[in-house]
């Protein structure tokens, strides 16, 4: 791709994610306004959703719906409820990884203290799942209850990959490698980021009228090169863009490709040194010991690594969204959803 | 005699194909990194295509396990109607009633939520009402014609022929069959573990039919072994192949 397409790609994923990304958002506001009136829960939930972040999910989902056909208003409520969810896994996320920051700033649990922060997550989940019932006035009752299955299925793969992650931690496991890492991906982040959005979107565009799994092999690999790029942020990122705490991956002891790939190369009494600094809880792990293992990965080529794998994923993913949208006529969103795997490696 | 210089034909820039497409890719080159990663990226050059290779075979590996082990559980679930209602069909047919029934049981609910929650609202004049039960395809999807994730059409024109000591399994996964001339397999590589390749594989294709030869060395480690049908000429990936040695699974 020449710099002029690129550069004309990056624009056209900006301008979707603003329009759909508001468009969403509107609704979400509305919808969040309407139950923050009965119940102080739903204020301290709407917390995060109005700090407003990229609206990745959303847009694409929105985009995927159009590109088979659909409008945006069949689509929104599934955009608003995919939200909801996101913000509901980020409080809990930042629960169990004791993060201090979301979107540039203070974390929920930090605000308003963990149990507090639990049941505003709690509220969210339950949140998302009116848009979904919402959907039948719309849809259609079956088409509204595969929605409600698929995303069933989306939140259980995401648990079950947030369980794998925290065991890794948990146990401080440190025998694995980079298949084990792709495979906790697949779970954790790509099943909601990129290939819900993406059969949820062809599930109401087509209403139910085609094969899903067509679209798990696209949005494993833009996913996976998705959050190989958010775990380099957190490293090399800007604080003020990224908007949350640099190197708290680190601090966190979580198994990033760049730990996966230290642990891989390291001399054996590094590895030791490595694997007793992961071991300890976040409070324990000094500056100098962040310090130690992001020299070590530097030394080791480890963050090159990481964008190398990265890159063949996007790679692979173009070539995945070829094959899974052959059939689909050219669009504006397609062309959106074409441009993804190019957009995830350059954001900073 | 003819005593000018004897024509040599020009050392080739490469002896290998290339295994990855990511440089022929829309993804952004090398020279967009930020900063230090492409002074990183340069100094680590040689290692770049095995990382690609390597990422990409894993990635594909672990997707299309994880497809079958999806396709598995579809086929547990949605049991194929024998036609009958008696003896072992009626069992089989246990399970997708219950499914059945669930779904029923679900939608009826969720017709009742939003009698409760959206009844007075949809009969607002001006607002939009429910479409009807059948919206979209005309008829309910029939769960014995649903495509299990996963699923393939049947290999037609694809013979596999494993020559082997011990006990095999073999899966070819292709869907399309229009250029099945132009396609090459990879060596079959070890799921898990330091087991050598398995090498000796070919596509031979006939007139009208294509047949794969795989013969598997006499001591090769019981494993899963996967391998890619990539297209001669770009190097992409248009099928897997699966072969289990030993120890099979049942």
């Amino acid at each position: 791709m020449n710099a002029d397409a690129a550069s004309e790609s990056s624009r056209l994923v900006r301008e979707v994610l603003e329009e759909y990304g508001s468009c969403a958002q509107r609704a979400l506001v509305a919808y969040l306004e309407r139950e923050s009136a009965r119940c102080e829960v739903y204020r301290l939930a709407a917390d995060y959703p109005l700090r407003r972040g990229r609206s990745l999910r959303a847009s694409f989902c929105i985009a995927a719906a159009r590109a088979f056909g659909a409008s945006v208003d069949d689509a929104v409520r599934c955009a608003v409820s995919l939200e909801l969810l996101h913000n509901a896994f980020l409080v809990h996320d930042d629960i169990e990884d004791e993060s201090d920051e979301r979107r540039g700033q203070p974390s929920l649990h930090r605000l308003h203290g963990v149990a507090t922060a639990l049941n505003a997550g709690d509220a969210l989940v339950v949140l998302g799942l009116r848009p979904l019932l919402e959907n039948r006035g719309r849809l259609g009752a079956r088409v509204s209850f595969r929605i409600l299955e698929e995303t069933e299925r989306m939140v259980r793969e995401s648990v079950e990959g947030q369980a794998i992650e925290l065991r890794w931690r948990r146990d401080n496991v440190t025998e694995l490698s980079e298949s084990d890492y792709l495979a906790m991906t697949l779970r954790k982040t790509c099943w909601y980021t990129t290939i819900f959005p993406n059969r949820i979107g062809a599930l109401i565009g087509t209403r139910d009228g085609i094969e899903l799994d067509r679209f798990v092999r696209f949005g494993f690999f833009l996913g996976a090169a998705f959050q190989i790029q958010d775990d380099l942020l957190n490293l090399t990122g800007n604080h003020e863009r990224y908007g949350k705490e640099l190197e708290g991956d680190l601090r966190e002891g979580k198994r990033t490709l760049m730990i996966i790939h230290l642990l891989e190369r390291a001399s054996p009494s590094e590895r030791l040194r490595a694997k007793e600094i992961l071991g300890r809880e976040r409070a324990a792990k000094s500056n100098e010991d962040v310090l130690w293992l992001k020299s070590t990965m530097d030394r080791l080529g480890c963050a090159g690594y990481a964008r190398t794998v990265a890159h063949a994923l996007a790679g692979a993913a173009l070539h995945e969204f070829r094959v899974a949208f052959a059939s689909t006529r050219d669009s504006r969103d397609k062309r959106f959803i074409g441009a993804l795997p190019h957009w995830v490696l350059e954001r900073t | 005699m003819d005593q000018s210089p004897r024509k040599k034909r020009p050392t080739p820039e490469r002896t290998s194909p290339r295994r990855s497409w990511f440089s022929d890719a829309a993804a952004p080159a090398e020279p967009d990194a930020p900063g230090d990663a492409r002074a990183e990226s340069a100094e680590h050059a040689p290692d770049a295509r095995e990382t690609s290779y390597r990422a990409i075979n894993n990635a594909y590996q672990l997707i299309d396990e994880y497809m079958r082990q999806g396709q598995k559980m579809a086929e547990n679930l949605w049991v194929p109607l024998g036609g009958g209602e008696s003896g072992a069909a009626a069992a089989f047919n246990a399970p997708e009633r219950l499914m059945r029934a669930m779904g029923d049981m679900t939608m009826a609910w969720m017709e009742v939520m939003q009698q409760v929650t959206l009844g007075a609202q949809s009969a607002q004049p001006g607002k939009a009402k429910a479409a009807p039960f059948s919206a979209g395809r005309g008829v309910p999807r029939n769960p014995n014609q649903t495509t299990k994730p996963g699923a393939r059409e049947a290999p037609a024109g694809l013979t596999v022929n494993v020559s082997s000591a011990g006990r095999v399994e073999v899966s070819v996964q292709l869907n399309d069959f229009s250029d099945i001339a132009n396609l090459v397999p990879t060596p079959l590589r070890p799921f898990q573990g330091d087991a050598s390749a398995i090498a000796d594989v070919r596509l031979e294709v006939r007139e009208a039919e294509a047949v794969m030869h795989v013969v598997v060395p006499d001591g090769q480690p019981p494993g899963v072994y996967n391998g890619l049908l990539l297209t001669r000429d770009t190097q992409r990936p248009k099928g897997t192949i699966n072969l289990v040695v030993g120890e099979l699974e049942r």
